[in-house]
């Protein structure tokens, strides 16, 4: 846990369906010398190859609206996609990311976003594959 | 194990592995003294994985946290050549730091207008594998003593698995740490995951 960042999701909940509501409390203490507060809304993959992110909603608070600490609410509504996944080569996770600007401390609190609710793992997808496939060779 | 949990998982590495001076027995303040005597204008040289896109992602920190403005431009075989942009860029470079990783992709005419766009910039560091145009700030040799404090720094819980890979890993990549590190991606992405 960051001494200068808090993230709080509204019921601790930290699993969501694509097209849900994600919604929660931020809060901060700031050096003096921060300009904004940025809260962002995105994805990002790890893994073995290069990482891709991808930004999908942000939020600005100038400094002089903040003061050095503060405490907002937030609501973002989730896009359909992509869905929460991890493998052994790649995995894409959800996170929301508060920023201090300019300095860019930062603190993240990650989440997962798919139809079950839990992320997705390949490894379990190959298996399946796997499965049916023998199975339609042995039928 | 899951990606996101491999220590050698590529953006980890690149977050946590930042170049140490004292890897080739020199200081910062030797590195940026002999930066001012050649006019910040300079080739950094090293064979494939021999840390020089690692230099320059410290190098680059440095100058941004002394409030430089800085234009960092990365080529490989598959991006060749600068985008429009990022010659756009380019323009009026006097108050710009530029650091340009791989300049030997460039063509030959392309590399040309490169080296005029940024004649009057604040400063100019291209990497390379060999010397080229500008003097050599450093060379970098690869080290299999760097990729061991490398692996011992990403990877503590797991380097006594992984140390008695590392000579034969370091010779048939010939001294490339990069790949070593993703061939110690790839042993530990075939571990199970902790539960």
């Amino acid at each position: 846990m960051s001494e200068t960042f808090t993230i709080h999701f509204d019921e601790g909940k930290t699993e969501f369906r694509p097209g849900e509501t994600i919604s929660g409390t931020i809060t901060w203490y700031t050096p003096p010398s921060a300009e904004s507060i940025v809260l962002r809304l995105y994805w990002f993959t790890s893994g073995r190859g290069t990482q891709d992110i991808g930004v999908v909603q942000k939020r600005t608070w100038p400094a002089s609206f903040t003061g050095s600490a503060g405490c907002e609410r937030f609501a973002f509504v989730l896009p359909d996609e992509p869905y929460s996944f991890s493998g052994t080569y790649i995995s894409l996770t959800w996170a929301l990311k508060i920023i201090a600007l300019p300095n860019e401390e930062s603190f993240k609190k990650d989440f997962v976003v798919s139809p079950t609710g839990k992320e997705i793992g390949l490894d379990n997808i190959r298996n399946a594959v796997n499965v049916s496939w023998y199975q339609k060779i042995w039928e | 194990m899951k990606a996101c949990d491999n220590p050698f998982a590529t953006d980890r590495v690149e977050r946590l592995l930042r170049y140490k001076p004292d890897w080739i027995e020199t200081d910062w303040a030797s590195i940026e003294d002999r930066w001012s005597k050649l006019n910040r204008r300079v080739t950094l040289t090293g064979r494939h994985g021999s840390g020089k896109t690692t230099f320059l992602d410290t190098w680059q920190e440095r100058l941004t946290s002394k409030h430089q403005h800085v234009i960092r431009i990365f080529l490989n075989r598959e991006t060749r050549s600068l985008t429009s942009h990022q010659w756009e860029a380019l323009n009026n470079p006097a108050d710009k730091i530029i650091l340009l990783d791989g300049e030997e992709q460039l063509d030959w005419s392309d590399r040309r207008k490169f080296y005029r766009e940024t004649r009057t910039a604040a400063g100019l560091l291209v990497t390379r594998h060999k010397k080229g145009k500008l003097p050599t700030l450093l060379h970098l040799e690869p080290d299999i003593n760097i990729l061991d404090l490398c692996v011992q720094h990403l990877a503590p819980a797991h380097y006594s698995r992984l140390a008695p890979y590392l000579p034969t890993w370091w010779r048939q990549s010939s001294g490339n740490i990069r790949q070593v590190l993703l061939n110690c991606y790839d042993i530990l992405a075939d571990t199970p995951s902790e539960p």
